[in-house]
């Protein structure tokens, strides 16, 4: 058996990095792959770095194992993999490494950065051969990859004010940088690029607008630049950098509103690698040129990152699951889809159900990791009738053997925003196959929104009613038959005094307290009715 | 040989005698009762050390395996840090060692500054014994192969009588490769340092360790 192997030395060079004949080579590489993979090798046949690893590892691991990139070390020449070839090999087999959550048959994304079971059999059968060099005359060059910016010159390049210090160790930090930008008129971005200064300790970032300027007024409340966590009113998104990711422009000519009053947030997860680093974010921003012809509308099932789902999880709950669907009420073609959840969200789904029955996977992860949240840009943009239901199945294990646990012994955990509490959705982001079309959608989200909304209030409400007769002779410590504010409950001192102590004298007299029951008595009604 | 057989644990041996032994022995040697001899390496400065060998008070002796670019093994460098400062004072021997055999001294040294062991380390002259570590360039894995160890980082304690007493994880901040937890909620190494100083066996003597895979020579 004599195989024809790909010697890259002779195919037309490529200096830089091309998506079509990337694929093409990727192609030739995994049949090359498969064939050794299932046919007896020879003794002549020897897998070789120069031959055989090299284009797998520069393929897959250079984008990030290079000099100045995130990775710890590069993978580029022989010696490089040779002495790191076991942990390779580890990574290979846990599918650690190349990191790529969507499990493959649900969804086809570009950039898919997944190493097939006979390449990581052929490593491994390399490493059994005493990892042989092989002719170093036949091993491919490195890839080249732009120096700087990979997208070419930004049209406009923004930086944070001041740097931010990151510890040796200790916990995850998550911080959100506002970059104020002033910008004379509105603009459409086309692709967006980040810059870190220590990259090692950049984790993730996603792009964020804030048009209400509380990001700026929150900006160094604890004294250091930035601030904890997301607490702003989100007014647009710009996507994300994730490792590995490589910045690339909306598909089409598709394109990011970004209003003139807005400020572009950076939400920035930060992981400290063992010594001390300082960040200062830079970001360059590509614009559109025109105005796209088409309005991207991002459906996010369940609405609110899943707020107003209830989400509450027992401690040791391993199997807590929340579903929402959406109906599409339009014609629509989706490009990108990509999900949110915090750490004990195991797993998450969307598929698509066509009006004729045939169901659609859209997006699987089955070991959802906070660290690795991408958006996933579909090969083929996927067109999705009217009528076709959108549904997300979240999963969450809130037991003490899921190591990604924030709690140890677990704690009970509901929706909320710090990374600690949950909260999970997956948005899928489409255009409306008829541009007119795109009010149609957009109302129909708003009102998903709604739906969700109010079913949480109908839900609050019904609980409240159940539990607040005895709540209140609980807390009527006094038991004057008034519910004074100092005896009530923090939670639900505002909501209560707010709407029902109408003579604002700081208490709830009988009268008062009738009332409330009276107007909870009748919406319990309504939902009983509503419900039969 | 003297001062060797006296003061085991921090003796300066002579360059001479090093490549002596280093010729003569490529990895630690089984003596015909089956306890290993102790193996004289060099440290990051190529001064010979004997890291297994424990002498005076010292309770035990500490080898953590090492990288200065796994990140897994860098990310513990305050961790390690913290225990060597509790744990040497107390009559424990600490040895960090490098299991790349291509590392150079300037590379060790640049990364002890850069992830702070600098600042525990004894001086190359030996420094002041029970309060810091010796790092070494494993080169020719003679401590891997005492200790059996697989991974970086990995930590092995040896008592006084060269008897591995515990090989393992430091702790359990790390359930899988990619798998790390707010916080260890497993404190292994040192639950195992508190055993043999009260005089009592670590238990468990043997954990799995979540890192980079120490490559064979």
């Amino acid at each position: 058996m004599h195989l024809v192997l790909v010697n890259p030395r002779n195919q037309t060079p490529e200096p830089e990095l091309h998506p079509l004949s990337m694929k093409s080579s990727r192609l030739l590489a995994h049949l090359v792959f498969l064939a050794l993979a299932t046919i007896p090798l020879h003794a002549a046949d020897e897998i070789t770095f120069s031959q055989h690893i090299a284009p797998l590892v520069h393929e897959n691991c250079a984008s990030c194992h290079r000099p100045g990139e995130a990775a710890p070390f590069s993978l580029l020449t022989y010696e490089d993999v040779r002495k790191r070839a076991r942990t390779i090999a580890r990574v290979l087999d846990d599918r650690y490494m190349p990191p790529w959550h969507p499990v493959p048959g649900h969804g086809d994304f570009v950039g898919e950065r997944r190493l097939s079971d006979p390449e990581i059999a052929l490593f491994n059968r390399w490493i059994d051969a005493q990892k042989p060099e092989g002719d170093p005359a036949v091993t491919p060059a490195p890839p080249e990859f732009p120096k700087g910016w990979q997208l070419g010159t930004p049209d406009l390049v923004v930086q944070v004010a001041k740097p931010f210090d990151v510890p040796a160790d200790g916990p995850d930090i998550y911080r959100s940088f506002v970059i104020p930008l002033d910008l004379p008129e509105d603009k459409w971005v086309k692709a967006i690029e980040l810059r870190p200064a220590a990259r090692s300790v950049v984790h993730h970032v996603l792009f964020f607008l804030d048009d209400s300027g509380t990001a700026r007024a929150r900006d160094g409340e604890d004294g250091q630049p930035g601030f904890r966590g997301m607490g702003f009113r989100i007014s647009g998104r710009l996507g994300g950098y994730v490792p590995g990711s490589t910045p690339g422009p909306l598909p089409d000519d598709l394109a990011w509103p970004l209003p003139a009053e807005s400020d572009l947030v950076l939400q920035t997860h930060f992981h400290p690698v063992g010594k001390a680093a300082t960040e200062q974010l830079t970001v360059g921003l590509f614009f559109a040129d025109t105005p796209p012809s088409k309005t991207m509308v991002g459906i996010q099932v369940p609405p609110g990152f899943g707020r107003g789902m209830g989400i509450d999880i027992p401690p040791g709950e391993d199997d807590y699951r929340v579903e929402d669907s959406f109906t599409l009420p339009v014609d629509v073609t989706a490009y990108t889809v990509g999900g949110h959840a915090h750490y004990v969200c195991q797993e998450m789904q969307m598929t698509a159900t066509f009006p004729n029955g045939r169901v659609e996977p859209l997006l699987y992860i089955d070991d959802w990791d906070l660290n690795w949240q991408d958006r996933y840009t579909f090969k083929q943009p996927v067109d999705l009738p009217a009528g076709t239901v959108l549904k997300t199945v979240l999963v969450y294990d809130n037991s003490e053997s899921n190591p990604d646990n924030p709690f140890s012994p677990p704690r009970q955990i509901a929706w909320g925003r710090e990374s600690t509490d949950e909260m999970g959705s997956i948005t899928l982001s489409v255009t409306a196959a008829e541009e007119s079309d795109t009010r149609t959608l957009f109302a129909a989200t708003r009102l998903q929104q709604s739906r969700v909304a109010g079913e949480a209030v109908a839900r609050g409400i019904a609980a409240l009613l159940d539990n607040l007769p005895a709540l209140v002779h609980r807390a009527d410590a006094n038991a004057d038959g008034r519910l004074q504010e100092s005896e009530t409950p923090p939670r639900l001192r505002k909501r209560l005094f707010e709407n029902w102590d109408r003579d604002r004298n700081g208490e709830l007299d009988p009268e008062e307290l009738a009332a409330l029951y009276k107007v909870i008595e009748t919406i319990r009604a309504e939902k009983r009715n509503q419900d039969a | 040989m003297h001062s060797l057989r006296r003061r085991k644990c921090d003796t300066v041996v002579s360059p001479v005698l090093l490549w002596l032994i280093a010729t003569t022995f490529s990895v630690a040697v089984t003596t015909a009762s089956g306890a290993p001899q102790t193996p004289t390496l060099p440290d990051i400065h190529g001064k010979p050390v004997t890291p297994l060998a424990c002498a005076g008070r010292e309770k035990a002796a500490v080898i953590i395996f090492i990288t200065t670019d796994c990140p897994i093994a860098n990310a513990y460098a305050p961790e390690i840090g913290r225990i060597v400062k509790e744990y040497a004072a107390r009559g424990i021997r600490f040895t960090l060692a490098h299991v790349d055999p291509a590392l150079g001294e300037k590379e060790a040294a640049k990364h002890a500054a850069e992830y702070g062991y600098d600042r525990i380390a004894n001086s190359s002259a030996g420094g002041e014994s029970g309060s810091s570590v010796t790092l070494v360039n494993d080169r020719k894995h003679a401590l891997v192969t005492a200790a059996k160890a697989t991974t970086t980082p990995e930590a092995a304690v040896f008592g006084p009588d060269g008897d591995l007493l515990y090989r393992g994880r430091i702790n359990n901040l790390y359930a899988a490769l990619g798998d790390k937890r707010a916080k260890a909620t497993a404190h292994d190494l040192r639950d195992a340092l508190d055993a043999i100083l009260a005089g009592k066996k670590p238990a468990p003597s043997r954990t799995d360790p979540v890192g980079c895979s120490i490559e064979p020579l």
